[in-house]
């Protein structure tokens, strides 16, 4: 599965390419993977739509449609994190560079192109490294879409003790994480 | 609302139902935990799509902000060193050149027809014969530092520089297209100039006139 081909990204224009079609192209056949990798480190989509179009506001114009596929994607790339790191020390107070040891791992991490569940697979493996009742609060949340009540009714628990063990239970998946 | 229990609380209700979470100064218990719940947000199959109105919507700003065509690096006319610069640029620049080479300056003025290299110490210096230039047809010439084209545009005839406004690579006429081809990356170039790209700049033209039958174009001295 792995060692099959997969089609390069084409950016450069064809010769009789008028205007924008070097552009389109580029933003195309990146835009989904740049907005996952962005959304899964924000984790909202007003965030990741304002942020997505921060990375191609900047980048675009400096980008030479000539250039070959790779590098476009890794100037993409580059640039997503870059405007991530902005937007967690601005609204957050959090400096990326010092979480190295906890959660920031996946954030420097590259996107493989073509690899579009990775955001899918990593909580996957972060819901599947946890203790059970950890596991499970999270789960209602995150992939049921409970509320804490409805969350804390499930569990049969109070609301405020569901809120400490979705607190406990993150914490506990940032760790895990960090230590892949 | 003070204590990292219900902030982070508040921080996933928002992620859970899809608002834009409240920001804060995360302290270094927090911030892990909000790091998580933003990667856990994912865990969803399809979740972390983007629409496709906002994809289209971003595709429309994108293009509106590329497609006004940028000035030209220098405004007024060109010096005998900025001359050199500009016609002396070898193709071999084109091969080291770096990724992020050509920042498009902000356009907010329209891209005046062309620039017209006008060196400081000019003289006239006859290059072909008029006769070689059929309605239709370009021809290239070398004088001094100078690398063009005659063309001739319905009779009239003009020169312009041979120099790729991209990076630098010298254009070949294609005859059967009527325009002028960049070996380097395929930039196209109208027989006036005009670039087939239009984040492109046209191509400078050079003071040319018609003498006795030749074609004279005005060149810096050495």
């Amino acid at each position: 599965m792995s060692d099959v081909a997969r089609p390069e990204l084409r950016v450069v224009s064809p010769p009789d390419a008028e205007g924008m079609a070097g552009w389109d192209e580029v933003y195309r056949e990146t835009v989904v993977m740049i907005y996952r990798y962005i959304y899964a480190r924000v984790g909202n989509r007003p965030d990741a739509e304002d942020l997505t179009t921060h990375v191609y506001m900047r980048a675009l114009p400096r980008l030479r449609v000539e250039a070959a596929a790779a590098e476009v994607r890794s100037y993409l790339v580059t640039t997503a994190k870059t405007v991530l790191a902005d937007h967690w020390r601005d609204h957050y107070d959090v400096q990326l560079a010092e979480l190295d040891d906890t959660l920031a791992a996946p954030i420097v991490e590259e996107p493989t192109p073509g690899d579009e569940e990775a955001g899918v697979r990593r909580a996957a493996r972060i819901l599947n490294s946890l203790p059970d009742h950890y596991r499970r609060v999270l789960e209602l949340r995150f992939l049921r879409g409970y509320s804490l009540r409805e969350t804390a009714g499930e569990l049969g628990i109070t609301v405020g003790n569901a809120k400490v063990l979705q607190h406990r239970a993150l914490r506990r998946a940032a760790l895990t994480e960090g230590e892949d | 609302m003070s204590n990292p229990v219900e902030r982070v609380a508040d921080w996933v209700d928002a992620l859970v139902h899809g608002r834009r979470p409240p920001r804060f100064a995360a302290d270094r218990e927090e911030a892990p935990a909000l790091l998580a719940a933003a990667a856990l947000k994912s865990a969803r199959p399809g979740e972390d799509l983007p629409s496709p109105e906002f994809v289209e919507g971003l595709r429309r700003r994108l293009a509106e902000q590329l497609e006004p065509a940028p000035r030209p690096r220098a405004g007024g006319l060109f010096s005998r060193r900025r001359l050199l610069e500009v016609t002396g640029f070898s193709a071999a620049a084109a091969v080291a050149g770096a990724i992020f080479s050509r920042a498009v300056e902000t356009p907010d003025t329209p891209l005046p027809k062309h620039q017209q290299l006008e060196p400081d110490n000019a003289q006239w210096v006859a290059v072909m014969a008029a006769s070689a230039v059929p309605p239709g047809t370009a021809a290239r010439f070398t004088a001094g530092a100078v690398e063009g084209f005659i063309v001739n545009r319905e009779g009239a005839i003009e020169a312009l520089s041979a120099v790729c406004t991209h990076m630098g690579c010298i254009l070949k006429f294609n005859a059967t297209a009527a325009r002028f081809d960049c070996p380097c990356h395929g930039a196209t170039f109208a027989l006036d100039g005009s670039p087939g790209r239009g984040y492109l700049d046209s191509l400078p033209r050079i003071a040319a006139r018609v003498t006795a039958g030749k074609v004279e174009v005005s060149v810096a001295t050495a």
